[in-house]
């Protein structure tokens, strides 16, 4: 479904952000961007839907040039920024104006996601407070039913009791014609709703894999001081060590996405490598 | 579906842009009328006789009508400049050269129709009024000083080429400028204008060993040199033809400029 091949990208007088940067995402998965503040999640994912233009290499939806901004293309994907934009208006002539522009637009779906959301239809957009324009523009995402959807932190700047609804709302929508891309620097907030993930770090794709496939090789757990020698990444706590430890035995265990990215972030590559090993990279 | 040009889908993004400025373009229209109205009362007002000459009512024209295509184009494609607007419009599935087409026929063909509309019924308002006053009015297209030179060359054609040159640069300058842009765009095209009038008359100076009564005001148009008692005037047959065709070849490159710029345009 998407495909970056070698891009390299940075802004003008500044660093190189991605430099040969490789990435490919299918159809049926929810994948979860995480990386730190500044990393270039934003950047990677608006070179991936065509808002911005790689200095290298392509960016493709569907076999097609993101860059070019093809209508064919355009109305196959739906990015949703941080900070949505909506105008002045009421939800029926926002939908006037801009649902006929998406062929698989669906109003019944549209007004469920409202109503699931507590978003009023009828009043003005920009009256409503910022937490619900934002889910207002999360649902007209999810309806317009694009083979691609990308949004950026969507859960920044929802309240705790949106943010369980946003994870419902999002699983109910999601089907396997379907990609959908996360990002967010607040791992705890996919818990549950990703099913692959991406590590964005240092400029390079640190990790992309689906969870399933993660914890077939390695377990998540709490251990106590004396068995730590086969530990890929443990952090202490009151309660002993979170740690990422070798899974041979194919053990089920709950991914803790939080441990993994500072894993995979952290300057140790013992998890890298033994991933690398598994063949899971 | 084509790719570029789609009637239906260009059909739905003049709907939507339409249900989204409808409201903001008839208060524009209210404003103009308001200002017209207010430079007709200052023109008016600001000599003794009691006529309203074709002269004076071309004036108002003009600075109302040029200055009017100015602001209403430098603001056209504003809502791809703004941090949360701009990605949206980006990314609603229509072709670049759609939207473009939509911002070029709206600030052209559609601002060009509104104002004479506007101008012409506030016009007839305004000399309706006067002349129950007493004033003698005149008929516009009576002001053929402006229109008509003695060589009977129409100088409606300088005055067409000027004001298709002062949109395809104010059209550049929507695209330029994200903060500020009508204010940007007039700044830049003073200092083209000046930087023409500079570098110009540097250029007579060089060629000619005569006074040069006035740096002509636009490329093509007659001097007029002084020297010996006499003044000489040195023209091209036809210039305002000229004019005219530098003019539409200097906006063509503008005007495609500016569809490459919205084009490549990021969010």
């Amino acid at each position: 479904m998407v495909r970056l091949t070698d891009l390299s990208f940075g802004y003008r007088n500044q660093p190189s952000l991605f430099s040969g940067l490789n990435l490919s995402l299918g159809v049926g998965h929810i994948y979860g961007l995480l990386g730190k503040n500044g990393s270039g999640k934003t950047t990677l994912l608006k070179n991936m839907v065509g808002l911005r233009s790689p200095q290298a290499g392509r960016a493709t939806v569907a076999g097609e040039d993101t860059a070019k901004r093809r209508p064919n293309v355009l109305s196959r994907m739906f990015f949703l920024p941080e900070e949505p934009y909506v105008p002045d208006q009421t939800a029926k002539v926002f939908l006037g104006m801009n649902s006929t522009f998406y062929p698989q637009f669906d109003r019944t779906l549209f007004g469920g996601y409202l109503e699931a959301f507590e978003v009023p239809e009828q009043r003005v957009l920009t009256k409503l407070s910022l937490g619900q324009q934002k889910k207002f523009m999360v649902a007209f995402a999810l309806a317009c039913r694009t083979k691609l959807l990308v949004m950026d932190e969507p859960t920044n700047g929802l309240d705790i009791p949106s943010k369980v609804q946003f994870r419902k709302v999002l699983a109910s929508a999601f089907d396997e014609d379907r990609c959908i891309v996360l990002s967010t620097h607040q791992v705890r907030d996919l818990d549950n709703l990703i099913d692959s993930v991406i590590i964005l770090h240092g400029g390079a794709i640190k990790l992309n894999a689906p969870l399933d496939q993660l914890t077939s090789q390695i377990r998540f757990g709490n251990v106590s001081g004396a068995d730590t020698a086969d530990i890929l990444y443990g952090e202490q706590a009151i309660d002993g060590t979170h740690a990422i430890l070798p899974n041979p035995e194919g053990a089920s265990s709950k991914p803790n996405l939080e441990l993994l990215f500072n894993a995979v972030v952290s300057d140790s590559g013992i998890l890298l490598d033994y991933l690398t090993t598994e063949g899971v990279r | 579906m084509s790719q570029i040009f789609d009637l239906n889908r260009f059909l739905h993004l003049v709907g939507s842009h339409f249900r989204k400025n409808l409201k903001t373009y008839l208060i524009s229209c209210v404003v103009f009328a308001g200002v017209t109205i207010g430079l007709f009362v200052l023109v008016v007002s600001s000599y003794r006789e009691e006529a309203i000459v074709a002269g004076k009512q071309f004036f108002v024209y003009l600075i109302v009508i040029y200055a009017g295509l100015f602001i209403f184009t430098v603001g056209v494609f504003q809502p791809f400049q703004r941090p949360r607007e701009g990605p949206f419009q980006l990314m609603l599935p229509a072709s670049g050269f759609e939207k473009f087409l939509l911002g070029w026929l709206v600030s052209l063909v559609g601002y060009t129709i509104c104002a004479n509309v506007v101008f012409f019924v506030i016009r007839y308002a305004v000399l309706q009024y006067y002349a129950a006053q007493g004033y003698e009015v005149s008929g516009f297209l009576d002001y053929d000083r402006i229109l008509f030179q003695q060589n009977g060359i129409s100088m409606a054609w300088v005055l067409a080429a000027i004001y298709l040159f002062l949109h395809s640069f104010a059209l550049y300058g929507s695209l330029m400028f994200r903060k500020m842009a009508v204010l940007k765009t007039a700044l830049a095209l003073l200092l083209v204008v000046l930087a023409y009038w500079v570098v110009n008359g540097m250029l007579y100076r060089s060629l000619f060993q005569l006074d040069i009564q006035q740096t002509p005001l636009l490329p093509l148009m007659p001097l007029f040199l002084q020297g010996d008692g006499m003044v000489y005037q040195v023209d091209i047959p036809d210039w305002p033809y000229w004019l005219l065709a530098l003019s539409i070849a200097v906006m063509g490159l503008l005007w495609v400029a500016s569809y490459h710029k919205l084009r490549e345009k990021e969010g």
